[in-house]
Formats: structure tokens, C-alpha cells, sequence
């Protein structure tokens, strides 16, 4: 028999962080269950905390650009490089969810 | 600072550069008609000394080329050239007065060139946030 999937967990701060072990991961897809340094939730969620690092570097490098301590040349490149994770990690993110649709939609 | 994303990285340190560039022109254009006593301190003009920028180390090996810096700021001459105008209230017993050496016309060329480089290395960063989103838009 096929195990039950569990629901995905939410992605905490702390998920994030790497600091806690979600909830859900024991009777996981895996062999193994947990969360391994390798997984891909474990990938994704460093992703989503390094994608909140640049996007708020990027807001604070444009706060600072309009108050003068900053130049703009710093905060376009911060904006533009914060635009491009972004899109590479819904990139990312939407071909995971294809691949894991494709994978749920086989007849077995 | 370097990131996947190293081509905007780059050209936004050449735009620092002109920045740094067209700061000390303006500066030297703002400055050339200070009239000093002679033997006063004369306003010296400011020149943009850059250099390739270099990452101490990393995983893509040792000092990799990471753009361009401002290495220093090099200070023109301390003497400035005299004038004769006894008129004026700064002017010393012999009738002279000091103003720094700042060349008009050399300070305009090279506010047209630093606009110039900032403009190419904007044109830079835009193409290069283009070509990665050309990749990112790939649909397989």
C-alpha cells in the first residue's frame, strides 16, 4: 500500500531559518522522513530566507538611496538583482510543482 | 559583493566610479573662481584615481575581477595662477590676487565622458538583467 502524503507544513520563520524541524516530516515521501540537509524542503526554504535577505537589502539600499546615504547606482543594482532571484526562484518553484504534478498523475 | 547575478554587480561599480567621477568635476567647476590672498591655501582641482576592483578570494579562485574602484582621490597643484586686481579686498600689497588652476573647457570634455560611461554602463546593467531573464523565461 501506498502511505498517505501529509500535508505540506507552513513555512515558519523558523522552517526558514533552518533552526527547527517542521512538524510534519516523520512518515514522509522519503525513505528517511526528516528533513536531510539535501531535501528539497530544506533547499527551499534557505531559498525563500535568502530571497527575503536580498529583497529587504534591496528596500533598505532604496530607503537609504532617497535619504542621500546611499547611491543610486547601489540601489538599481540591489532592485535589479533582487528582481532576478525573485524570478529564478518562482522559476524554480514552478517546475518543482510540474514535476511533482507529473509524478501525482501517473496511473499506477 | 558578488552573486549569481555578477554582470549587474559589475556595471553598477563602473556607475559608482562615474558617479565618484562627475562629483569631483562638478566640484572643481563649482570651486574654480575662489580667490585666495596669495600664500593662503588655493583650492586645489580633483582627478578620479580607479583601478580594477578585485575579490580578495573565493570559490571561483583567487582574485577574481569583480568591476572597478575608486583607488584614490590624486589633489591637482597646490600653486594657483595670480592675477593682477587691486580692487579686490583679497588682494596682497603687490596688488595680486590667487585662483586655483581649473581648465573650463578640460572639465566639460571630461563631464561629457564620465556621462558617457555612466550611461554605457547603465546600458550594461539593463542588458545584462535582460539576458538573464531571457533564460529565466525559458519554458520547458
Amino acid at each position: 500500500m501506498i502511505p498517505s502524503i501529509p500535508a505540506i507544513p507552513p513555512v515558519s520563520a523558523a522552517t526558514a531559518a533552518g533552526a527547527a524541524q517542521p512538524a510534519g516530516a516523520s512518515g514522509g515521501l522519503g525513505t528517511s522522513g526528516a528533513a536531510t540537509p539535501g531535501s528539497f524542503q530544506n533547499i527551499l526554504g534557505q531559498a525563500i530566507d535568502s530571497l527575503n535577505g536580498v529583497t529587504n537589502h534591496a528596500t533598505n539600499l532604496s530607503l537609504e538611496a532617497v535619504a542621500g546615504n546611499a547611491t543610486v547606482a547601489d540601489a538599481t543594482v540591489a532592485s535589479v538583482v533582487a528582481s532576478l532571484d525573485t524570478q529564478l526562484a518562482s522559476a524554480l518553484a514552478s517546475r518543482a510543482v510540474t514535476s511533482l504534478n507529473t509524478i501525482m498523475n501517473m496511473q499506477l | 559583493m558578488s552573486s549569481i547575478w555578477s554582470a549587474v554587480d559589475i556595471a553598477g561599480t563602473g556607475a559608482n566610479v562615474d558617479q565618484t567621477w562627475i562629483e569631483t568635476i562638478g566640484s572643481n567647476i563649482a570651486n574654480m573662481n575662489d580667490a585666495v590672498t596669495p600664500g593662503q591655501p588655493v583650492y586645489q582641482s580633483q582627478y578620479v584615481n580607479a583601478g580594477p576592483r578585485v575579490e580578495p578570494s573565493g570559490p571561483s579562485g583567487p582574485g577574481a575581477a569583480a568591476g572597478v574602484q575608486v583607488n584614490a582621490i590624486n589633489l591637482g597643484s597646490t600653486k594657483g595662477q595670480m592675477q593682477y586686481d587691486p580692487t579686490n579686498p583679497l588682494a596682497n600689497s603687490k596688488g595680486l590676487v590667487e585662483y586655483p588652476v581649473v581648465d573650463l573647457a578640460t572639465q566639460m570634455t571630461n563631464l561629457i565622458q564620465a556621462q558617457t560611461s555612466y550611461q554605457a554602463n547603465a546600458k550594461v546593467m539593463s542588458t545584462a538583467k535582460d539576458t538573464y531573464q531571457s533564460i529565466l523565461n525559458i519554458k520547458a
